[in-house]
């Protein structure tokens, strides 16, 4: 009983809305079990980039994380105990004003706080933001950097998917260190990022493509050998009710992420007089301009009107459509390559106009989750069997060049 | 979790199988931690080694124990068991931890609570635990959709349902959970990049510029992103003109007035003729003049940025005093560091078209931030430029005076000179040191 359908029983015959049929939905759409394949190859792809991502603060380690960093850890833990919660009152009326302060200290207090953050002390909410990181505690660089070391480690082992559920919970509060502790160098990627792993640590990402995976195989294998049964035969990884919730989540997830980037948009004039991506393209921060080619490209471009309107037009109507569309579109298997291609195309020229390779990658992991697993496996077998041959023939070269002595 | 339906448990599949030598190391390590914590100072490393090795031990113990469960009550017993115990652990730890480490110790707190309610929601059966969970994943998508929709959008404010339920309800998870993104990426406009400028000066005499972000300091592009976001996060900035703009408008017209005298007036005229001067729209006797009101209005040239913000602008002039050395001597010590948030606009359409250079200097927009000391203290918080727009203004060049007649002749339409009142301002508007002593932090 411990492997079950995977596919999901069909629809049955009733009234359209009914709660019954509701439950029965909502229960097949988040608990019937799924391949934990696509789950794998995402945990593979996120956990390399994060990898990748996290290398790089080895050459920054003090510059965003010592003690003087630019934001330095005064500053820092400043923002996390003392910034202001303000919440609008609950009635119409504005709250009555606080007490006078009963002693000296308090007032001073007061004051201090107020020349601080511009705002009273007793008219705040909460103070501080909850938040966790081991770099608020650690400025010894001898120590951060072994630390760091650690962190680099548990996030390869999560990558190659080895311990992978307790790695990846490793790889997310280190990841999370990094991020509470710098939280003014953060952009798009490391937002998607954390969201990526989060749903990896809560499914089970080390089920396929994995290091767990192999010694789960070779394991089986031994304790065959040693009961004298035959080898087992290697069959793709049992389809897990968990697998398929995590990919819901990041499914769900990808949607808000989607349309609350395209809704927001439609508040912004240049979005609706079709120029806001010349704000994108022309952005002498993120855009290439100081290359040659793509300046050139852009005064091309703007000598012609009528070939920039249709560019730049396109290409903000294109940015609207595929947001405000794809949550709604790619739950219908028809639609979903058009919807996936798109969002393709999207962050692919987000990547080679901005230079938001890094945003881009992590965007392309979350969305891995409407791939199905029988696509995401032909893919893999298909690449296998690109690589096999080389392989092999590279073998057995070695045991050539070996029998001849070399 | 990963074979809710299945009742028997798969124990062959697994080199592992007994959960119990990983939960009692892991025990002991944190009780060992415990022990060190209670002799004294000295030992905060090692309490973290031990309570992190307790943490991973007692994390595998759970892992190996969810992997082989089957799902009958007998199993569903000790698994939750198993939880318990590893939520004790961490428990164990919470006091090992140095009280000064209180994030560490949040997230121990954390920790602790998610191994309990997995314990509480393994015991539970099928059905049941569907609809808990069923509950949590409304919950979390319910707080994503309040962090998404609690941004005020363009000139208002945010529904005010939402803005209750993701302060009181939302603001811990999703803060810990660093899921409080609105993802409205280039919305409502795409906006122009921000960068910082900094200008310090030495007590050897000497002084240099420093510009953050420049692409060619970087080896990656990711480590330049990062500072554009470091740079981008000063921009937290009040949009409203203060209530007492007029005054401080007329402050920065003037300047600091010394012995009697406005440090940003030419010459020694009357207050009476300056202001005279100015209403007929002769910024002439300004040394600094604002932008004309064509290029920009008035109250756009004021911009005051949020506490969040000043508080990061003065880290990074005490970052930049403590890294950034004089070039003639390394040793000398930062006197003050002036810092300039610009804006660098994007050139329109036409600009291209009519080959406009996007690194122009008109293409900056600085508004000046302060004069901070080695530490990252504000020189002079009533400094009359403080937060004022500095122009760097592209103007006719005038012509020279007629040798014969000694006239005025009017400029050549096509000559044009830029005037960076940003260095002018940077080099020649000194602040007063102040009367209490400045610590150097060098």
């Amino acid at each position: 009983m411990r492997t079950l359908p995977a596919v999901s029983p069909a629809v049955p015959s009733g009234p359209l809305v009914s709660p019954s049929r509701f439950f029965r939905g909502w229960n097949r759409f988040w608990f019937s079990p799924a391949d934990p394949t696509t789950l794998g190859l995402i945990r593979l792809c996120a956990g390399l980039a994060t990898f990748y991502v996290i290398l790089l603060y080895t050459f920054d380690l003090q510059e965003l994380l010592g003690k003087d960093a630019w934001i330095n850890l005064e500053t820092v833990t400043k923002l996390r105990l003392d910034a202001p919660v303000v919440i609008p009152p609950t009635d119409w009326m504005p709250p009555s004003p606080p007490p006078e302060p009963a002693t000296l200290e308090e007032k001073q207090a007061i004051e201090a706080y107020r020349r601080e953050w511009e705002s009273d002390p007793r008219a705040n909410y909460a103070k501080g933001n909850v938040v966790c990181s081991i770099w608020y505690h650690v400025t010894d660089p001898g120590w951060m950097l072994a630390i760091h070391i650690g962190i680099l480690t548990a996030i390869f082992l999560f990558a190659i998917g080895f311990c992978t559920r307790v790695t990846a919970v490793l790889t997310w509060l280190g990841v999370l260190s990094y991020i509470q502790r710098a939280p003014t160098t953060l952009f798009g990627m490391d937002t998607m990022m954390n969201i990526a792993l989060v749903y990896l640590m809560i499914g089970p990402s080390g089920a396929a493509l994995s290091v767990d995976r192999l010694i789960e195989r070779w394991w089986a294998r031994r304790q065959a050998r040693r009961e004298g049964r035959p080898p087992p035969p290697d069959l793709p990884p049992e389809p897990l009710v968990s697998a398929n919730f995590v990919l819901r989540l990041m499914q769900i997830h990808f949607c808000i992420i989607y349309l609350a980037a395209g809704l927001s948009k439609l508040q912004g004039s240049m979005w609706w007089n079709g120029t806001a991506v010349w704000g994108t393209m022309a952005n002498p921060s993120f855009n290439p301009l100081d290359v040659a080619l793509y300046r050139e490209f852009l005064i091309f471009l703007s000598k012609h009107r009528w070939l920039w309107e249709i560019v730049i037009g396109g290409g903000t109507v294109f940015t609207l459509v595929i947001e405000i569309s794809l949550p709604f579109l790619i739950w219908n298997p028809r639609l979903r390559w058009l919807m996936i291609s798109g969002a393709v195309m999207l962050h692919t020229g987000i990547a080679l106009v901005m230079g938001l390779v890094g945003f881009g990658l992590f965007m392309l992991c979350l969305l891995l989750s409407f791939m199905p697993s029988a696509v995401v496996r032909r893919l893999l077998n298909d690449l296998a069997a690109l690589v096999r041959p080389r392989l092999e023939a590279r073998n057995l070269t070695m045991a050539e060049r070996l029998a001849v002595g070399h | 979790m990963s074979r809710p339906d299945a009742a028997t448990p798969a124990a062959s599949s697994w080199p592992f199988t007994n959960p119990w030598p990983f939960l009692t190391a892991g025990l002991l390590a944190v009780l060992a931690a415990l022990f060190l914590s209670r002799l004294g100072g000295g030992w905060i490393m090692a309490q973290a080694g031990l309570v992190l090795a307790g943490l991973i031990a007692a994390g595998s113990a759970v892992s190996i124990r969810l992997h082989v469960a089957g799902w009958d009550l007998d199993e569903r017993l000790r698994s939750a068991g198993v939880l318990a115990l590893a939520a004790l652990t961490v428990l164990t730890a919470y006091p090992a931890i140095d009280p000064t480490w209180d994030t560490i110790r949040l997230l121990l707190a954390v920790l602790a609570g998610v191994a309990l309610a997995g314990a509480i929601l393994v015991l539970l059966p099928a059905a049941l635990r569907r609809l808990v969970i069923s509950l949590l994943v409304l919950y979390h998508f319910g707080g994503i959709l309040m962090a998404a929709t609690s941004v005020a959008p363009p000139s208002g404010v945010p529904w005010w349902i939402t803005l209750q339920v993701w302060t009181r309800v939302y603001r811990p998870y999703l803060q810990f959970m660093y899921l409080n993104n609105a993802y409205h990426f280039y919305s409502p406009e795409p906006g122009p990049p921000i960068l910082l400028w900094f200008y310090v000066e030495y007590d050897d005499g000497s002084s240099r510029w420093i510009e953050i972000p420049r692409r060619e300091d970087f080896r990656t592009s990711l480590a330049y992103q990062r500072r554009m976001a470091m740079t981008e996060s000063t921009n937290i900035i009040n949009n409203q003109p203060p209530p007492n703009f007029d005054y401080l408008w007329r402050r920065r017209l003037l300047g600091r007035e010394r012995q009697g005298r406005f440090e940003n007036i030419r010459g020694d005229l009357p207050v009476e003729t300056i202001w005279r001067q100015l209403a007929a729209g002769d910024v002439s006797v300004l040394i600094i003049p604002p932008y004309p009101t064509h290029v920009m209005m008035p109250h756009l040239q004021y911009r005051k940025p949020l506490p969040y913000s000043k508080q990061l602008i003065a880290s990074y002039a005490a970052h930049v005093a403590r890294n950034y050395r004089s070039e003639k001597d390394p040793t000398a010590r930062v006197r003050g560091v002036k810092v300039y948030r610009v804006v660098h606009q994007i050139l329109s359409p036409l600009d291209f078209a009519q080959g406009k250079n996007p690194f122009g200097p008109t293409t900056y927009g600085a508004f000046y931030q302060g004069e901070f000391d080695a530490d990252g203290n504000l020189k002079d918080p009533d400094d009359p430029f403080l937060y004022w727009a500095i122009p760097i203004l592209e103007v006719l060049k005038p012509a020279p005076p007629d040798p014969f007649f000694r006239a005025v002749v009017p400029p050549n339409p096509e000559e044009k000179i830029v005037i960076d009142y940003v260095k002018k301002h940077a080099e020649e508007f000194k602040t007063p040191e102040l009367s209490r002593p400045q610590p150097q932090g060098q």
